[in-house]
C-alpha cells in the first residue's frame, strides 16, 4: 500500500517536471510541424495518469526488507568505483570493488580478497591485453 | 549467375582453409565476446577491424571473421542472459524471460541447448533467404517510408502492452518511463537539447549499454544481495537434459519467429533490436496456455531464433543496396570501405567472391556455431557452480569495465548505477522493467519518424494511412489490442450459450 | 618482415633534419571523441597505425573512445584533466567546428586547443535519385525558389548539424530562407540513403565517401559537390556547386589536436609527425582507399584554418537563428 503511494507520488512528480521541462523548450525555429515538446508533453500525461491510478489504486502487498545495509554497501561501492579508476589505476579499484561486494555476499575477508584481486587482473588481461582496449592504469602501473 | 552456381562460388571461398579457420576463430571469439556484458558485437567488430587490415588479410576472409563475430556474439549473450538473468544486449532481453525460470528448474543446460538449435535455425532460415531474395526484399524495405514506420511502431507497442503482468498502471508507467529516458540528448528534427539540465555527458542522450547493464545487472545484483541466501548455486543439473520431442514441439514457434526476424532485420534502422520482442509476444499470443514466462521452452526459442534471423535480415540492404540495417552492419560497411570496396548494388556482379563468399560463411558459421556450441551447454552450465560471491561481484566489475573501457567515462558509470539503482526499487515496487526497455529502444523510431511523416505532409495526418503496407499494420495493431477482450466476449458467449443449451 | 626491415632502415638513414628529437612521445594515445566503429574511431586507428608503420612515431599509439556530447566530452576532458599532457592527439573534423561555433562544447572555445593538422578531406555532396526530376543544381533551386516546401531534404543528421547546413548554405547563396526548408532529420546517412532510394525524400546531402557505391550502380546521381575544385577519380564528371554559380563549399576536414599547455617543442613533434606521414606515399595509398582527398594543413595554418571556420559558423549560426543557448 505505502510503497504504491509513494511510487505513484514520485511518477507524478516526475511526470510534472517532465511536462513543464517540455513546455519550456526554446525552440530556434520550427523545422517540422511536430516540433519537440509534443512527445514528451504526451508521454508526461501518460506517466501522470499511471501514477494517479497507482497513487489512488494502490496494490495490496509489502515491500520485502532483507539486508538493506548490504544493497547500501554495494550501491556506495559503485558510486566510488569510478572515482578511484583514475587516480589509484584498474586493478587496484576493481579489487576493492570486488573485495567489498564478495563481503556483501557474505564471503569471508581473506577469500574476498583472493578472489577480488585474482578477478581484477583476469580482466585487465581479458579486456586491455586480449582485446585491446586501454584500462587505466594507476601509479602501480596496472 | 544464377543464384546457384553463385553460392557455389562462395562455397569455394569460404572453403579455403584460411576462410575457414578464420570463420571459426570469429564464432569462438564472437561466443566470448557475447559473454562479456557490456562489450557486445558492434565493438568486438569495430576492434578487430583494424587488426584484419593490419594482418593484411584478403577482404573476403576478413569479412568472413567480422561476420563470425557478429554471429558468435548472439550466441554467447545467452549464457549470461539464460543463467543469470542478465542480458548485455537489448536483443537478448526477452531471452530471460523463459531462459532464467528454466536455469532455476535446474534445467540450464537444456535451455542453453534449446537456444543453440533455436539460433541455428534462425540463422541458417534466414541464410537461405538471404540466399534467394536478398535483392527484391532491399527494394521492399526502402519502401517502407516514414507511415509504414510509424505503424510498425504502434503495433510494436500494441504487442508490448500485452507483456506485463498484472497492473496496467505500472506496464504503462514503465512504457512512459522508458520513452522519457531516450528523449534525453539533442533532438533530431530541431536541435533542441532535451532533459540535458546542462551536462555535456547527456547531450549524445542515455547509452542502449549502459542502459541495459544498470537495469539488468546491476538491479540483479542489488536484488540477490539483499537475500543472498537465494543465490544461483546448487540448481546445477537437477533437471531433466533437452528431450527430441520438446525441439519437436519447438519447431513451430521457431519458423514462425525465423520469419518475424528476418522481416523486421531486413528493415534499416527498425529490425533488430525489436525483432526478439516482437516473436515473443506474437508466440505469447498463438500457443500460450499459460507457461510462457515460467519456464516455456517455447518462449525460450522464439527471441532467440528471431535475434539471429533478425541479425542475418540486417545484412540484406547491406549486401543489396549498401545500406546498415544496424549498428553492427555499419560497422561492417565501414570495413568494406576500409579496403576501397564500394558497398552497394553492384557487389554482387563485380565483386562476387566477396558476396557469395560472406554469404557461404554465414552457413558454414552457423553449423560451426552450433558444433562448437551444443557440446559445451554442460561446461557454461557449470557456471553457476561458482559461488555467489565470486560470481556477481565478477560479473558487476565486468560490466562496469565493459562500459568504462568503451566510453573512458566515470559519469557513463555514474548513469549505470543510478539506472540500477532506480530499476531495483521499480523492480521491487513491481514495476516490470522490461516494457521500459523496450519502450526505450522503440521510443525514438516511432517520434523521429511520426515528425518526418507529419513533416512531409505539412502536419495532415492522413499521411499515416496513406498505403496498404500502413493500414494494413494499423489494422493489426487495433486487432492485437482488441482481439483478447473480443475473444474473452466470444468465450463468454459460446460458454453462455453451451449453458443455456 | 622485410618491409618492415626496409621501412626501419629507411627510417635509419633518414636525414636528421626532420627534427630535433628531444621530446619522444611516452605512451602514446590517440582519443576518438565517438563509440567504436565511427568516423572518428577510424581515424584514430588507422592513423595510429600508420604513424607506427612507417616509423614515424615509435611507441605504439594506442586509440581510447572517449564518446560523448558529439565530441564535447572529449574537448572538455581534456581541458579539465589532460591540459599540458604531451602524449595524447585528439581526433577532430569540420563537425566539431559547428557544434564549437553552436556553444555545443560548453565554456570553451576554439582558442582552448591547439590545432595540430589535417589528414585529409572528404566532400559534401547533393545526391538525388537517378530518376530525378532535377538535373542540375540550378533546377533544384528553381523549384526551391519558387516553393521551398516542395522538396524534402533529408540527411544522418540533426538540424544544425553539417548535414543541415550544406543545403542551408545553398538556399542562402539562393537568397531563399534557410529556415523555409523541409528538412528530414534521420539517424545516419545510411538511414538518409534508405529514404533517398525509397524516394521518401528528394535530396541527400551527404559526403563523397558514403554514396560510392550507390553512385556507381547508377540508382543516384550527384546535383554537385561542394569542393573549390572538381574531384579527382570516380567523382570528376561532377560540377562544383561554383561553377554553377552558387559558392558554397564544404570540405569536411578529418585531422587532430592536441592540448593547450604543452610546449612548442611537444607541438612540434607532433606537426612533423603528421607532415611526414602526409607526405608518405602508403598514407596517401591508405587515404585514398577510404574515400578521403588530400588536404594538407598542418600546424600554425590548422591551426589560423580551424580558427577561421568556427569564426565562420559562429556568424552563419547566428544569422540563421541557431545562436548558441
Amino acid at each position: 500500500m505505502i510503497v504504491d503511494r509513494i511510487l505513484g507520488i514520485v511518477f507524478l512528480a516526475v511526470a510534472i517536471g517532465a511536462a513543464w521541462h517540455a513546455q519550456t523548450l526554446d525552440v530556434p525555429f520550427a523545422a517540422d510541424p511536430v516540433g519537440p515538446r509534443v512527445f514528451p508533453t504526451l508521454v508526461a500525461l501518460l506517466l501522470g495518469a499511471c501514477g494517479a491510478a497507482i497513487l489512488f489504486r494502490p496494490q495490496k502487498g509489502n515491500w520485502e526488507i532483507g539486508h538493506v545495509g548490504r544493497v547500501v554497501l554495494v550501491t556506495v561501492a559503485s558510486v566510488v568505483y569510478p572515482y578511484l579508476l583514475g587516480p589509484i589505476g584498474f586493478v587496484p579499484a576493481t579489487s576493492c570493488l570486488c573485495f567489498l561486494l564478495a563481503l556483501a555476499f557474505g564471503a569471508r575477508p581473506l577469500a574476498s580478497a583472493v578472489s577480488a584481486v585474482v578477478t581484477s587482473f583476469v580482466f585487465l588481461l581479458v579486456i586491455d591485453y586480449l582485446l585491446d582496449l586501454p584500462l587505466p592504469r594507476g601509479p602501480l602501473g596496472i | 549467375m544464377d543464384s546457384f552456381s553463385s553460392l557455389l562460388l562462395g562455397f569455394q571461398v569460404a572453403f579455403s582453409p584460411l576462410n575457414l579457420g578464420l570463420g571459426f576463430a570469429g564464432v569462438a571469439l564472437g561466443t566470448a565476446v557475447g559473454a562479456l556484458p557490456g562489450i557486445g558485437p558492434i565493438n568486438a567488430v569495430a576492434l578487430l577491424l583494424p587488426l584484419c587490415f593490419a594482418l593484411q588479410l584478403p577482404p573476403e576472409s576478413a569479412l568472413i571473421l567480422l561476420a563470425g563475430i557478429y554471429y558468435g556474439s548472439g550466441y554467447g549473450g545467452r549464457i549470461s542472459s539464460i543463467l543469470l538473468n542478465i542480458p548485455g544486449d537489448p536483443g537478448l532481453v526477452m531471452t530471460t524471460i523463459d531462459g532464467y525460470p528454466l536455469a532455476k528448474a535446474g534445467r540450464g543446460a537444456a535451455a542453453l541447448a534449446i537456444s543453440g538449435i533455436g539460433s541455428f535455425v534462425g540463422g541458417t532460415l534466414a541464410v537461405v533467404l538471404l540466399t534467394f531474395l536478398a535483392v527484391p526484399l532491399a527494394r521492399v524495405a526502402v519502401s517502407f517510408g516514414p507511415s509504414e514506420y510509424v505503424a510498425l511502431m504502434v503495433l510494436a507497442f500494441a504487442l508490448l502492452t500485452t507483456m506485463g503482468s498484472g497492473n496496467a498502471a505500472k506496464t504503462w508507467a514503465a512504457i512512459a518511463l522508458g520513452l522519457l529516458l531516450a528523449m534525453i540528448g539533442i533532438d533530431g528534427g530541431s536541435g533542441v537539447e532535451r532533459f540535458t539540465f546542462g551536462s555535456l555527458e547527456l547531450l549524445g542522450g542515455i547509452d542502449f549499454t549502459a542502459l541495459t547493464i544498470g537495469l539488468f545487472a546491476v538491479a540483479e545484483v542489488l536484488i540477490l544481495v539483499e537475500r543472498p541466501l537465494v543465490g544461483a548455486v546448487s540448481r546445477l543439473g537437477s533437471g531433466p537434459g533437452l528431450r527430441i520431442k520438446e525441439v519437436a514441439a519447438c519447431l513451430p514457434t521457431m519458423l514462425r519467429s525465423t520469419g518475424v526476424g528476418f522481416v523486421l532485420g531486413v528493415l534499416p534502422g527498425a529490425g533488430a533490436s525489436i525483432s526478439s520482442a516482437v516473436a515473443y509476444t506474437l508466440e505469447k499470443r498463438l500457443v500460450d496456455r499459460g507457461t510462457f514466462g515460467k519456464g516455456d521452452m517455447r518462449g525460450l526459442s522464439a527471441p532467440e531464433t528471431a535475434d539471429n534471423a533478425a541479425q542475418t535480415g540486417s545484412m540484406v540492404p547491406m549486401l543489396a543496396l549498401g545500406i546498415p540495417g544496424s549498428g553492427t552492419t555499419a560497422v561492417l560497411l565501414g570495413a568494406l570501405l576500409m579496403y576501397s570496396i564500394t558497398p552497394g548494388p553492384l557487389l554482387f556482379t563485380q565483386r562476387p567472391e566477396i558476396a557469395w563468399g560472406l554469404i557461404a560463411s554465414m552457413y558454414i558459421g552457423n553449423v560451426m556455431l552450433l558444433v562448437l556450441n551444443l557440446p559445451l551447454v554442460g561446461l557454461f552450465a557449470r557456471l553457476l557452480l561458482v559461488p555467489a560471491w565470486i560470481l556477481y561481484p565478477g560479473i558487476l566489475a565486468l560490466s562496469f569495465a565493459g562500459v568504462y573501457a568503451v566510453s573512458n567515462s566515470h559519469f557513463e558509470l555514474l548513469v549505470t548505477t543510478v539506472i540500477g539503482v532506480g530499476a531495483y526499487l521499480l523492480r521491487k515496487a513491481n514495476v516490470p522493467l522490461i516494457p521500459l526497455m523496450l519502450a526505450f529502444v522503440l521510443s525514438r523510431l516511432l517520434e523521429d519518424n511520426f515528425r518526418r511523416a507529419l513533416s512531409l505532409s505539412d502536419g495532415n495526418p492522413v499521411i499515416l494511412f496513406n498505403s496498404v503496407t500502413s493500414v494494413l499494420l494499423w489494422v493489426l495493431a487495433v486487432a492485437s489490442i482488441l482481439g483478447p477482450h473480443v475473444l474473452a466476449v466470444l468465450r463468454k458467449r459460446r460458454v453462455a450459450a453451451t449453458l443455456d443449451g | 618482415m622485410l618491409k618492415k626491415g626496409l621501412l626501419a632502415a629507411a627510417l635509419f638513414l633518414a636525414p636528421a633534419f626532420a627534427s630535433a628529437q628531444d621530446f619522444t612521445p611516452r605512451n602514446p594515445e590517440c582519443i576518438a571523441p565517438a563509440a567504436p566503429g565511427g568516423g572518428f574511431d577510424l581515424t584514430c586507428r588507422l592513423t595510429s597505425r600508420m604513424l607506427n608503420e612507417l616509423g614515424i612515431v615509435d611507441p605504439t599509439i594506442r586509440t581510447v573512445n572517449l564518446p560523448g556530447g558529439i565530441g564535447a566530452v572529449a574537448y572538455n576532458t581534456i581541458q579539465a584533466q589532460r591540459a599540458s599532457d604531451p602524449n595524447v592527439i585528439v581526433a577532430v573534423s569540420t563537425g566539431s567546428w559547428v557544434n564549437l561555433a553552436q556553444g555545443k562544447f560548453g565554456r570553451f572555445t576554439e582558442n582552448d586547443v591547439r590545432w595540430l593538422g589535417a589528414i585529409g578531406a572528404d566532400y559534401g555532396v547533393l545526391a538525388v535519385r537517378a530518376d530525378s526530376r532535377f538535373q542540375t543544381l540550378q533546377d533544384l533551386v528553381d523549384t526551391l525558389k519558387s516553393d521551398p516546401q516542395s522538396v524534402a531534404i533529408g540527411a544522418g543528421g540533426t538540424v544544425g548539424s553539417q548535414d543541415w547546413t550544406k543545403p542551408a548554405l545553398v538556399l542562402k547563396a539562393a537568397g531563399v530562407d534557410p529556415k523555409s526548408m523541409r528538412y528530414l532529420a534521420y539517424e545516419g546517412g545510411g538511414e538518409a540513403m534508405a529514404a533517398l532510394l525509397g524516394g521518401h525524400i528528394e535530396v541527400f546531402p551527404g559526403d563523397a565517401s558514403e554514396i560510392r557505391g550507390q553512385l556507381a550502380a547508377g540508382e543516384i546521381r550527384l546535383l554537385a559537390v561542394f569542393a573549390e575544385e572538381r574531384l579527382p577519380g570516380e567523382l570528376a564528371d561532377v560540377p562544383t556547386a561554383k561553377e554553377q554559380g552558387y559558392d558554397v563549399q564544404w570540405p569536411i576536414v578529418r585531422g587532430f589536436y592536441v592540448p593547450p599547455k604543452i610546449t612548442d617543442e611537444q607541438y612540434a613533434y607532433w606537426v612533423d609527425a603528421i607532415r611526414r606521414l602526409n607526405a608518405d606515399p602508403e598514407w596517401q595509398k591508405a587515404r585514398e582507399e577510404q574515400g578521403l582527398y588530400p588536404y594538407d594543413l598542418v600546424g600554425a595554418e590548422f591551426d589560423a584554418f580551424a580558427k577561421k571556420q568556427t569564426e565562420a559558423f559562429r556568424a552563419l549560426a547566428a544569422e540563421i537563428g541557431l545562436a548558441a543557448q
